[in-house]
């Protein structure tokens, strides 16, 4: 169902009433009430719909609150229904076709108001000889805001003129006769002028790694703006991980946490010695406490999967392990909410950016403080490399589960490491080479988090007895459950010798060399 | 979508009305709502300043050879679009008989529009006829306006007997008051204590008021010209009780 529709900008000085005077003099209009509507659109924190091409929004005009929906950039919004409340998550909207198709957009993540538009509208309908409506008009006043405590701007005023149905030709004679008289059709939609005019960049507070480096750029300097990103994505995701419903948040801090480390750990000897040693074990900590509240959302993001993995009869028996896991998540959010707001945490992020902020100091730097950024990275690139292919040769079908946990850490800090500089390297190349990586570091991440949740749901279920009174038919559950994650970590495992040998495979070997070796520059002390 | 038929075999009982202002109201909350006007006397076309012909006729809209959608016409409220009528209605029961299954015709017709439209209302003539079957087949909920009177309660008797008679599944038969007058004694009493057979009856009733008349004059429902009206306040309630039960 589309309806044709344009929006004009109207100039500057042109009044409402002016405006009705000058359709008055061609066409018969009935005035309606002025209406004041609140849109408020809605996105992921990371833009996932503005991304895809559409937008979310939801007019409140006091009585009644409608939710509209733009497919594409250019797409008429839609009206969709009236919520009962402001969207949150897709799994909590009505079944159908619009949920599957948030769901796919949106996966786990929650939307939340971006930008707030309040908007005085005047409706004005033009009738035909019958005193029926054939087109009509709507002049909009819009000012903008983001969300919070954000500061209003208006726009100018604009003039949407949309055909009623099945009566194309009335409004085909308006639009002409707007274009006539010098209205020119608005170019940008609403939400973009709305971004434009609060300084929002969809995707501003994205948590995805992407730092444009100079290769000649001095090591530290290079260092601390990767700490610095880190940070900064860190702290965006610190509100998100208090009110603890959008469990990306967490899991986004805590890779930037993970990246911190492993950036502290692996870039050596370009930042004083004393606060890298303060930083790792405060970000040890940062780990620690974040970490059994993400335990706890996995299992249960991943809880449909585990009721689809036992038989259909048993599956309402797990029932009270979710129950478990919600109530030990609810305890453990707390927990980590009162750390985040502890006097360690704020001085933490204070301290860690008042040191990366700040100028290095001019005599008494590390060894790697003044080298160019890129043959340091060449270098700890290709020692990880070499130590992950090492660590894997030495995996036989016999070896135990932690020497494959090792070879994954390794391969994580590799990945992080190639993420960080992968602004100095061929685009396509070190691209190709992520995802060589990235398809060894999902077998090993399956496998171990196969190992993980067996060792958790055995610990759980002693748990469950110990708290209260477990019925026998939901340990049953969780025993079969048990069996099934089993099942799969031996199908990881023996998939691993076939994943490993991928990365490890000459070609592949060659092309790392060929990045990491032996198009290594003839080394240079950098400049300032 | 929910499809909901405003249905009695007498004429004059309000059911024009009662499809007019129920489907407004609907629009104005905001939901995307179409009314079908079946009546070849087309007094909703009229309401809602709409010429009742079906560009190349009924027939062909009916049989499925001219597209339903191109028919739909906007009215004057947002949300509210009309299917016209056309006087080819009256030979609706042969229309449907020259269709391979007559019952589901309705139902196959309105199917495509789920995706368009939160609710469907259908204006339906006063009769009882395979037309009316077809109608049964599409509907969710069948609003039966009665006037409280001994004829009209004797007419709501013979749908109910036909209802058991037949097998229409989800159809699920709501009957309300209309055009009730309380200063008769006899509509006071059939008001306040329904007859047995009358199960499921709303407990909004519709009074009998001059507004309801100058719709006609107006061509708008009683909440857009009349909205502080009784009449129109008893619309308002009839569709705060159905709301919800149209959600379940």
């Amino acid at each position: 169902m589309h309806t044709m529709q344009t929006e004009f900008a109207v100039p500057n000085g042109i009044t409402y009433n002016k405006l009705l005077a000058l359709l008055g003099t061609n066409y018969r209009l009935a005035t309606r009430q002025q209406k004041k509507i609140v849109r408020t659109i809605y996105d992921s924190f990371d833009w996932r719909l503005y991304s895809n091409g559409a937008a979310l929004e939801m007019h409140d005009d006091g009585t009644t609150r409608q939710l509209y929906w733009r497919e594409g950039r250019d797409a008429e919004l839609r009206p969709l229904f009236n919520p009962k409340q402001a969207p949150g998550f897709a799994r909590d909207l009505p079944a159908g076709g619009f949920r599957r198709q948030l769901e796919a957009v949106l996966k786990m993540r929650e939307l939340v108001p971006q930008v707030k538009i309040d908007t005085r509208q005047n409706v004005v309908n033009v009738l035909n000889a019958d005193d029926k409506t054939v087109v009509r008009i709507h002049i909009d006043d819009h000012s903008i805001r983001p969300p919070g405590d954000g500061e209003s701007c208006r726009i100018a005023r604009r003039m949407v003129v949309r055909a009623v149905r099945g009566y194309p030709k009335p409004y085909q004679r308006l639009v002409d006769f707007l274009h006539q008289r010098k209205f020119v059709a608005a170019k940008n939609n609403l939400l973009w002028l709305a971004l434009a005019k609060t300084g929002r960049v969809p995707g501003d507070n994205s948590s995805r790694f992407s730092l444009r480096l100079d290769p000649e750029m001095r090591a530290d300097l290079a260092t601390r703006e990767i700490l610095l990103r880190l940070l900064n994505i860190m702290q965006s995701n610190e509100a998100g991980v208090c009110k603890g419903t959008d469990t990306e948040h967490l899991h986004d801090f805590r890779v930037s946490v993970r990246r911190t480390r492993s950036a502290l750990s692996q870039i050596k000897a370009v930042l004083p010695e004393a606060a890298v040693q303060r930083f790792k074990t405060e970000f040890g900590w940062l780990g620690q406490i974040t970490t059994p509240t993400r335990d706890l959302d996995v299992y249960l993001l991943s809880f449909d999967d585990y009721r689809e993995r036992i038989p259909e009869h048993a599956r309402a028996d797990l029932k009270p392990l979710h129950d478990f896991l919600l109530a030990h998540r609810k305890l453990e959010q707390a927990s980590l909410v009162s750390a985040l707001k502890s006097a360690r945490y704020r001085s933490l992020v204070k301290d860690w950016r008042a040191l990366l902020e700040s100028s290095p100091p001019g005599e008494g730097l590390p060894a790697n403080a003044l080298r160019q950024v890129f043959p340091l990275a060449d270098e700890r690139i290709w020692h990880l490399y070499t130590r992950a292919l090492k660590q894997g040769r030495a995996i036989g079908p016999d070896s135990p589960a932690p020497a494959l946990h090792e070879l994954r850490k390794t391969c994580k800090k590799l990945r992080y490491l190639m993420e960080f500089f992968q602004s100095l390297y061929p685009a396509r190349e070190i691209r190709l080479l992520i995802r060589v990586l990235k398809s060894l570091q999902e077998n090993l991440g399956q496998f171990q988090d196969y190992e993980v949740q067996v060792a958790t749901l055995k610990r759980f279920s002693h748990q469950m007895v110990e708290e209260g009174s477990v019925k026998p038919d939901t340990l049953l559950a969780m025993g079969m459950l048990i069996e099934r994650l089993e099942d799969s970590q031996t199908l990881a495992r023996l998939e691993f010798a076939e994943r490993f040998n991928t990365f490890a495979a000459d070609q592949n070997i060659a092309h790392f060399r060929k990045i990491f070796v032996e198009t290594r520059p003839v080394e240079q002390e950098a400049e300032a | 979508m929910k499809t909901i038929a405003i249905y009695n075999i007498k004429g004059g009982v309000g059911k024009t009305a009662s499809a007019v202002n129920l489907s407004y109201l609907a629009a104005m909350q905001g939901a995307r709502t179409l009314i079908w006007d079946l009546d070849p006397q087309a007094a909703t076309s009229y309401y809602f300043r709409v010429k009742p012909r079906i560009k190349g006729g009924g027939r062909k809209l009916v049989e499925g050879k001219s597209d339903l959608e191109e028919a739909i016409r906007g009215t004057d409220y947002e949300y509210l679009d009309l299917l016209p009528a056309d006087f080819t209605y009256r030979d609706m029961d042969i229309i449907l008989e020259h269709t391979r299954h007559p019952t589901r015709r309705l139902h196959k017709l309105l199917k495509p529009l789920a995706e368009n439209y939160d609710y469907i209302f259908l204006d339906c003539p006063p009769s009882i006829s395979s037309a009316s079957e077809s109608v049964f087949a599409a509907a969710d909920v069948l609003l039966v306006p009665t006037i409280p009177t001994t004829l009209s309660l004797r007419t709501f008797k013979q749908i109910r007997k036909f209802f058991r008679q037949q097998e229409f599944g989800r159809l699920e038969v709501l009957p309300f008051f209309a055009m009730v007058d309380r200063r008769k004694q006899m509509h006071r009493l059939i008001v306040d204590h329904p007859p047995d057979f009358m199960t499921n009856v709303l407990q909004t009733s519709i009074p009998y008021a001059s507004e309801v008349e100058r719709m006609g004059v107006h061509r708008a429902p009683v909440g857009d010209f009349a909205p502080s009206s009784r009449a129109a306040r008893s619309y308002s309630e009839m569709w705060n009780e159905l709301g919800p039960r149209l959600q379940q």
